[in-house]
C-alpha cells in the first residue's frame, strides 16, 4: 500500500481574492459567485498524487487580511507550501504581496511560495498591466494565472506547489 | 461539579484537563455538538469520564494541533498569558458547520484546555464582517463602476440627442435614474433635470430651469480644483472629476461630475450632458477604510486632483531654488473610437495598459498622473535641457505605440504629446499646464503620434483657430457663406460658358475672408463636409437660376478629399441636381490628385458613377502635388487644370515652360482639355494659348465676382468666348 504524506498548505491573501473558492473548485469542484467572507481558518482535505507519490494535502484556508485583520504568523506554522493569492481584477490587492511573502518567509524560511492571480475569468475587469507584472515577477516566486470560477490552472497550481515542496524537502 | 459542567454546556464551552499521559480528560458534561464532532469510536465512550489521547485529538483537529504549540507555552511556563488560537472551522458528520475557538489556562497547577462553540453567535460576527469587506470591496469597485457608469449614461443621452429624439423623450429617459442628469444648452440654460439632480441640491425644476448658474456653479467648484476646468470645456472637450459641492443650504457634498458636450452633424455644440453622482457618503467610507485619496480607479495613477496638488507644491518648492521642471500632457489618439467601438470596459483595460507603460517609461521619482479620459501626465523634476525630456517623450511615444491585445483584437494606439518646461524660478502651474495643452493641441494638428514643446506663438494660434472653428460652425447657420463665380474663357471660339464656383466668408467682423483663411480649419474638423455640401447645394441652385435667366453656364465645383471619400457623397450630390433641376451635364467637380492616393480603384470608380450620371471631372491643382503623369492615363477626368503657382513663374523659368508644354499636349493625347489657372499677363496668356490650353482662368481676364456681377457681365464674357484668342502681345483693355 502507498504511504500517503501529510503536507500543509496555506492560503494567504488579502481578503476578497478568492482563497476559499480555489480551494472549494480543488477539494469539491465546486464555485460560487457569492463572496462569502472566512473568519479565522477552515482546513480541507484532499488527496493528489504527484509524481507517483500520494500526498494528503491539509489545506488551511487562511482569513484574508485588510485593516481588520492581519496575517497570523502561527497559522502558518509546519506549512510546506504557500500560495500567495492575489485578485488580478484588483490593483489593491497587489500592494499586500511584498508584505504578506515577508511575513511568509520570515516564519516559514525556505518554504516553497507559488502566487496565484486569481479571477482571471473577469477579463474585462483584469487590471494587471505590464508593470504590474513586473512588480509580482521582482517578488521572485513562481505565478500562475487561475480562475476558481472557470478552474483554470487550479488543479496545476496545486500541482506545481506539491512539486516544488517535494524539491525542497527532497522527497518526504 | 455538575452545575460548572451544566453551565459550560450552557456557554457552548468544552474543558479538559491536561493529564500528565498528554491525554484530555473532559471536565464536566460531554457537550453534545463537539461529541458530533467525534469520530464514531469516541463517540460512543460519551461518559463523564471521557477522555481523548493527545495524538487522536490531533488527528482530528489539524487546528489544535497546531494550537497545541502555543498552548504548551502557556502550560509549560506558569507565568506565561493564556493562549487563544482564534477562531477556526470544523464540519461534524452531517455536514454543519461550527466555528471553535481554543483557549489554553494553566490554573492552580492544571493546564486547561478549553474549546469555545461560537457557532451561535457567529452568524452575527460574521454578518458584521461580511457588511465590512463587502463595504470595502464595494467601495474599491464603486470609483471604477461609477466612472464607467456615467460614461455610458452620457454616451446613451448623447446618442439618443444625435439621433434626433426629442428633448422630452429623452428628459423621460433620464427621470429616474440614480445619477443625477442635467441637460443645458451651450450658453447654461438647463433643458432636462431628472429627480436626482432635484433630490441632490433640493432644486425648485420651474425655478432651476429659468436659472443658468448650476453649471456655472460647478464649474466655479470644480475649477478650484481643476484650475483647467473651464478651458477644457470651452475646446469642447469632455471632463470628468470630483469636488465638493455647496447644496442649497449650503451644505457641503462630494460631486462626482462628467461633462460632455453634444456636436451635432455641423460641429457645433448643441448641448452640454453632466452627469453627477453625489459621493459624499461613500468618501466618508472611503475615509474610514484608509483608502489613498486622488488616485483615479481606473488606473490607480494620481488623479486630476492629486496632479494639481503635486504641481502647486512643486510650484512652492521652485520659488526658493529653480527645479527645472518638465510637463508633458499626453493625450491619446483616437481613443475616443476605441471606446466606442469596443465598449467601456475594453477602454478602461486599454487605460489601464497605457498608465502602466507610462509609468514603466519614466524614472521612478518622476510624477505621473491620468487626467481622467484619455489624458495622461508626466511631471519631470530637475531638468536641464529640451533633450533629456524630448528623450522621455520618445520613449514614451514608442512605448504606447506597441501593439497591445484587447479581447483578442490587436490594437495599436498612437499619442500626441505636448510639452512645457519651466527652468526660471518660481513658475504659475496653471500657465504651464495651459502651455503643455496647446502644445498637445498643435501636436494633434500637426498629424498625432508626436510630442511638440510649446512654443510662445501657440498662444496666439491655437486660440484664433479654436475661435475660427467655433465661428465657422456659427457661419454656416446664420448664412455667412456666399459663393463667388469665377469664369473661365475659352480661347477656342464658340466655347460653352463656364466658370469655377469659389466660396467666401463674409465674417461678421473681418469682412470677406478668403478660403486659405478657413479651409484648413474646416478639413481639420469636419466642418468641411457641411461646407462643401452647402457649396454644392448653392452651386446648383445658382446654376439652375442662372438658366431660367435664359444663361447656360458650366460650373465646376471644389470638392476636398474627405468630402469626396463621405460615405453620403454620392447622395449628396444627386440630391443636390435633382432640387435644383440643375442639369449634370454643366456641373463639373474639381478633386485633387491626393483623393487618390488611398484608394485608387475605388475613387475610380466612384468618378466613373458620377461621369455617368453626365457630371464632368477636372484634376484641380495639377503641379502643386506630386503631379504624376501616371495617374492621368488611369484616372477618369475631362479636364485638367494647371495651378496658378506653375502658371506664374512660366514667364523666367524654361524648364517649367517646357513641363507645361509636355502636359499639354499629353492632356490633348488623352483626350482631356487643359484650364490654366492664375493667368494674370499678357505673357502668360501667349504662352499658353501658344501651346494650345483650352481654357484661362485669371485675374487676366476676370476676378472672382457675385453671382449679380457675373449675370451682369455674362454679355462680355459670351462675347469673348465666341472668339478665338488671338496671340497679342498685350491686350489690357479686357482686363
Amino acid at each position: 500500500m502507498t504511504k500517503v504524506i501529510a503536507k500543509k498548505i496555506c492560503m494567504v491573501g488579502p481578503f476578497a481574492v478568492g482563497k476559499t473558492s480555489l480551494v472549494k473548485r480543488f477539494v469539491e469542484s465546486i464555485f460560487s459567485d457569492k463572496y462569502l467572507t472566512t473568519i479565522g481558518v477552515k482546513i480541507s482535505k484532499k488527496i493528489m498524487t504527484v509524481e507517483d507519490e500520494q500526498f494528503q494535502l491539509m489545506i488551511w484556508d487562511i482569513e484574508g487580511v485588510d485593516i481588520f485583520t492581519e496575517l497570523k504568523p502561527s497559522f502558518l506554522r509546519g506549512a510546506a507550501g504557500v500560495f500567495l493569492v492575489l485578485d488580478g481584477t484588483r490593483l489593491k490587492s497587489l500592494d499586500m504581496a511584498e508584505k504578506l511573502q515577508a511575513v511568509i518567509e520570515q516564519h516559514l524560511p525556505g518554504v516553497p511560495i507559488v502566487g496565484l492571480l486569481n479571477k482571471s475569468d473577469l477579463s474585462y475587469e483584469w487590471k494587471l498591466g505590464e508593470s504590474e507584472l513586473e512588480e509580482i515577477e521582482k517578488l521572485g516566486i513562481e505565478t500562475l494565472t487561475t480562475s476558481a470560477k472557470t478552474g483554470q490552472n487550479v488543479e496545476e497550481a496545486f500541482r506545481a506547489l506539491v512539486e516544488k515542496m517535494t524539491l525542497e524537502t527532497g522527497r518526504v | 461539579m455538575m452545575i460548572l459542567g451544566d453551565i459550560l454546556e450552557e456557554l457552548g464551552v468544552i474543558a479538559f484537563a491536561r493529564q500528565e499521559d498528554k491525554s484530555f480528560k473532559l471536565l464536566g458534561n460531554p457537550c453534545a455538538w463537539f461529541m458530533n464532532l467525534l469520530t464514531n469510536e469516541f463517540r460512543q465512550k460519551n461518559s463523564a469520564d471521557f477522555s481523548i489521547p493527545d495524538e487522536a485529538l490531533c488527528q482530528r483537529f489539524p487546528f489544535i494541533e497546531n494550537f497545541l504549540i502555543d498552548a504548551e507555552k502557556t502550560w509549560q511556563t506558569p507565568k506565561h498569558l493564556a493562549a487563544r488560537s482564534g477562531i477556526w472551522t470544523e464540519e461534524d458528520a452531517s455536514g454543519t458547520e461550527c466555528q471553535l475557538e481554543g483557549f489554553a489556562y494553566f490554573l492552580q497547577g492544571q493546564a486547561i484546555l478549553l474549546i469555545e462553540n461560537h457557532s451561535t453567535t457567529f452568524q452575527e460576527q460574521h454578518a458584521i464582517f461580511q457588511k465590512a469587506r463587502d463595504m470595502a470591496l464595494l467601495n474599491e469597485k464603486l470609483v471604477s463602476e461609477l466612472n464607467q457608469r456615467q460614461r455610458e449614461l452620457q454616451s446613451e443621452i448623447e446618442k439618443r440627442i444625435l439621433q434626433n429624439a426629442s428633448i422630452l423623450s429623452v428628459a423621460e429617459s433620464v427621470k429616474s435614474h440614480t445619477s443625477a442628469v442635467m441637460i443645458c444648452q451651450p450658453n447654461g440654460q438647463v433643458e432636462v433635470m431628472n429627480n436626482a439632480l432635484i433630490d441632490i441640491y433640493e432644486l425648485d425644476y420651474d425655478l432651476e430651469t429659468e436659472r443658468t448658474s448650476l453649471l456655472d456653479q460647478w464649474v466655479k467648484e470644480a475649477e478650484e480644483q481643476y484650475p483647467e476646468l473651464k478651458q477644457v470645456i470651452e475646446k469642447g472637450s469632455y471632463w470628468e472629476g470630483e469636488f465638493e459641492s455647496k447644496g442649497s443650504e449650503g451644505e457641503s457634498r462630494w460631486i462626482r461630475l462628467t461633462i460632455g458636450p453634444v456636436r451635432e452633424k455641423l460641429g457645433q455644440i448643441s448641448h452640454y450632458i453632466c452627469v453627477a453622482n453625489d459621493i459624499s457618503e461613500f468618501k466618508l467610507l472611503d475615509a474610514s477604510i484608509g483608502d489613498d485619496e486622488g488616485f483615479d480607479a481606473t488606473t490607480h495613477l494620481p488623479n486630476r486632483r492629486h496632479f494639481w496638488r503635486h504641481m502647486q507644491t512643486l510650484s512652492e518648492s521652485a520659488r526658493i531654488e529653480a527645479l527645472g521642471i518638465g510637463l508633458l500632457y499626453i493625450d491619446l489618439d483616437y481613443f475616443k473610437r476605441v471606446n466606442d467601438d469596443l465598449g467601456h470596459q475594453a477602454g478602461d483595460f486599454l487605460l489601464s495598459t497605457i498608465a502602466s507603460r507610462i509609468s514603466r517609461n519614466v524614472k521612478h521619482n518622476d510624477f505621473v498622473a491620468h487626467l481622467g479620459g484619455d489624458e495622461f501626465s508626466v511631471v519631470i523634476n530637475k531638468v536641464e535641457n529640451n533633450e533629456q525630456i524630448e528623450a522621455v517623450a520618445d520613449r514614451l511615444l514608442m512605448s504606447i505605440q506597441e501593439s497591445l491585445s484587447v479581447d483578442g483584437q490587436p490594437i495599436n494606439m498612437s499619442a500626441s504629446i505636448g510639452i512645457a518646461v519651466n527652468f526660471g524660478q518660481g513658475f504659475d502651474p496653471a500657465q504651464l499646464v495651459k502651455q503643455a495643452d496647446l502644445a498637445m493641441y498643435t501636436a494633434k494638428e500637426l498629424g498625432k503620434g508626436q510630442a511638440i514643446f510649446y512654443e510662445p506663438d501657440m498662444d496666439i494660434t491655437i486660440p484664433r483657430k479654436l475661435r475660427r472653428e467655433r465661428e465657422l460652425v456659427n457661419a454656416l447657420e446664420n448664412r455667412e457663406f456666399v459663393l463667388y463665380l469665377q469664369p473661365q474663357i475659352g480661347v477656342q471660339a464658340n466655347q460653352q460658358l463656364r466658370a469655377e464656383a469659389l466660396i467666401r466668408w463674409q465674417h461678421p467682423e473681418l469682412g470677406i475672408l478668403q478660403p486659405a483663411e478657413f479651409i484648413t480649419i474646416a478639413e481639420d474638423s469636419g466642418l468641411i463636409i457641411p461646407i462643401g455640401t452647402w457649396v454644392l447645394k448653392s452651386a446648383c441652385l445658382i446654376g439652375a437660376d442662372l438658366i431660367k435667366q435664359g444663361k447656360e453656364i458650366n460650373i465646376s465645383v471644389n470638392i476636398s478629399v474627405k468630402q469626396l471619400k463621405h460615405p453620403d457623397f454620392y447622395k449628396v450630390l444627386v440630391e443636390s441636381l435633382e432640387e435644383s433641376t440643375f442639369p449634370p451635364s454643366l456641373l463639373e467637380l474639381e478633386i485633387t490628385e491626393s483623393c487618390f492616393l488611398e484608394d485608387l480603384n475605388g475613387v475610380i470608380n466612384l468618378i466613373e458613377k458620377i461621369r455617368c450620371l453626365g457630371i464632368s471631372i477636372s484634376l484641380d491643382d495639377f503641379g502643386t502635388g506630386f503631379s504624376s503623369l501616371n495617374y492621368l492615363r488611369q484616372i477618369p477626368v475631362d479636364f485638367l487644370k494647371i495651378d496658378k503657382s506653375f502658371v506664374q513663374e512660366l514667364s523666367f523659368d524654361k524648364q517649367r515652360q517646357a513641363i507645361i508644354s509636355f502636359v499639354i499636349r499629353l492632356a490633348h493625347e488623352l483626350d482631356i482639355k487643359v484650364i490654366a489657372e492664375g493667368v494674370e499677363t499678357q505673357d502668360q496668356l501667349s504662352f499658353l494659348n501658344s501651346r494650345q490650353v483650352n481654357f484661362i482662368q485669371g485675374y487676366f481676364f476676370y476676378k472672382p465676382m457675385s453671382v449679380d456681377d457675373l449675370a451682369r457681365s455674362l454679355p462680355k464674357i459670351e462675347a469673348l468666348n465666341q472668339q478665338v484668342i488671338p496671340l497679342l502681345e498685350s491686350d489690357t483693355s479686357r482686363k
